[in-house]
């Protein structure tokens, strides 16, 4: 056996789990470190494309792409259940094994002391059926499958087309609609939303009244998981894109 | 045949090279024309392939014998013109231990002075540092099979990253009047040593012309003698033709 099977084989059953607390199943799981080549990966796949590295928006889909295929091959017993919200408390979970405490815009995170106390928060994100007018919009928190899916059709569009940038922002608004709701329905009549384009034109003719419990839902959303993103000491939020692997 | 072999001095070990013939240097220079580094890169593995050595090189040794190949063709002098001031500067200086060889550790794993001059990717450089995991020396390993070995670990990258440059930004000196910055552990490195080794081709060329003019030698004879050697025999032949201008101008 050469020296670096043997290495590889030694690095094999050496290898220690992470565990981690999964707010959506309420319980802990265990995890599998960011290997070097995964890290490797979010900075090449970040700053190999000039789309994307100049801007911060397709740069977040891309990383939470490149990190929803980390979760789904280093989570021991994945579960399609799980959603946005747990992936806040498994990135930190990530990066606080290679390192404990992250500076960040001169504030410092215990990470460590924020997974500890993110398994005391009160988990709301429960589903929701949003009425408005004649039309009533079920909604639930995006998994990560979903998530995933709706990433790459946005990155497709706006990574390899000469799109304009700035119709990226208004066109994020209607993709996040498409992640949280799952039917739409108009007294007896319904339509189940699926994550494609199709469905995603089918929003676009939805009057923006009509759409506003919907963003309402998903800011409470994005603010539950911003609450597990939160520093101890002084509540500044951790922003969780690629820089927290690459600085 | 018995060919020259010209002694290195490298950290404790002495290393040796043969000396290259002037048909050989001549193409050296051809294949320097090219400043792409991935082409300079080649040509100094071909010219490092004379070095007789049974393990691998790393680029601190790799420098010196270069150096130390450049000077047996060419001499230790290096010259350069600043203001219309020359500035010499004996390139055996390099050869003095100028640069040291570094090295870091994280959790299991040693990092060392690197093998290759250049990288194609951060993780190939990481790789390359890469000197032992648990004791255990890789550094021998190609590359691919070193990357397979951090890839497999947990390390984080950007530590790597920040230890290999705190190596890079101590690693310099300053030569011929502080007009030339020189850091081995850069890869402009690889276009310094192309500098010094270079020859303008126009004059060897018109110096091949003179030998085989002058001097009556075939085309295959370069192959046996070296730079220095024709230029002494041309210098001999010069010294021969103004003895004779002198007893001609004197009879």
């Amino acid at each position: 056996m050469s020296e670096i099977t043997s290495i590889l084989d030694e690095i094999k059953n050496s290898k220690k789990d992470i565990e981690v607390f999964a707010p959506s199943i309420g319980d802990n799981i265990s995890i599998s470190p960011i290997t070097l080549a995964q890290q490797s990966k979010i900075i090449e796949t970040v700053s190999d494309n000039v789309n994307v590295t100049n801007n911060p928006i397709l740069a977040l889909l891309e990383f939470n792409s490149i990190t929803f295929t980390i979760l789904k091959n280093n989570i021991k017993d994945y579960q399609p259940v799980f959603n946005t919200v747990d992936r806040v408390n498994f990135v930190i979970a990530l990066k606080s094994y290679l390192d404990t405490k992250v500076v960040d815009n001169d504030v410092e995170f215990d990470l460590s002391k924020i997974l500890e106390r993110n398994k005391t928060i009160d988990y709301t994100a429960q589903g929701d059926t949003l009425v408005s007018g004649d039309v009533s919009i079920d909604v639930s928190v995006p998994s990560l499958e979903v998530d995933n899916l709706v990433n790459n059709l946005i990155l497709r569009k706006y990574k390899t087309s000469n799109t304009p940038n700035k119709k990226l922002l208004s066109d994020v608004y209607i993709y996040e609609a498409l992640k949280f709701i799952d039917k739409v329905s108009i007294g007896e009549k319904y339509i189940q939303i699926k994550k494609d384009t199709k469905s995603l034109e089918l929003l676009r003719e939805l009057d923006t009244v009509t759409l506003k419990p919907v963003f309402e839902y998903i800011n409470k959303i994005r603010t539950l998981e911003e609450s597990y993103a939160k520093n101890i000491s002084d509540n500044t939020v951790l922003d969780l894109t690629p820089d927290i692997f690459i600085s | 045949m018995v060919g020259n072999k010209i002694p290195v001095k490298l950290n404790g070990r002495v290393v040796y090279f043969e000396e290259f013939s002037f048909y050989e240097y001549k193409n050296i220079c051809k294949m320097l024309i090219s400043n792409n580094i991935s082409d300079v890169c080649r040509c100094l593995d071909i010219i490092l392939d004379r070095i007789a050595v049974d393990y691998p090189l790393n680029i601190i040794e790799k420098f010196e014998c270069l150096v130390s190949i450049r000077n047996s063709i060419l001499g230790n002098e290096l010259s350069i013109k600043k203001d219309d001031a020359q500035i010499n500067y004996d390139l055996n200086q390099l050869l003095t231990n100028v640069f040291i060889d570094k090295e870091f550790t994280l959790n299991d794993c040693v990092f060392k002075t690197p093998r290759y001059f250049t990288h194609s990717s951060v993780q190939n450089a990481a790789a390359d540092y890469l000197y032992s995991y648990k004791g255990k020396i890789i550094f021998n390993e190609d590359i691919d099979e070193k990357v397979k070995v951090l890839n497999a670990l947990d390390l984080p990258i950007m530590k790597i990253v920040s230890e290999i440059e705190k190596i890079r930004e101590d690693s310099y000196i300053e030569i011929l009047d502080n007009q030339v910055r020189l850091n081995i552990y850069d890869e402009a490195i690889v276009l310094f040593i192309r500098a010094i080794f270079n020859h303008d081709l126009m004059d060897l060329y018109n110096f091949e012309y003179q030998l085989l003019r002058h001097l009556k030698l075939r085309g295959e004879d370069l192959q046996y003698y070296t730079y220095p050697e024709l230029k002494i025999n041309i210098n001999f032949l010069t010294k021969e033709k103004e003895e004779e201008k002198e007893i001609g101008s004197n009879s």
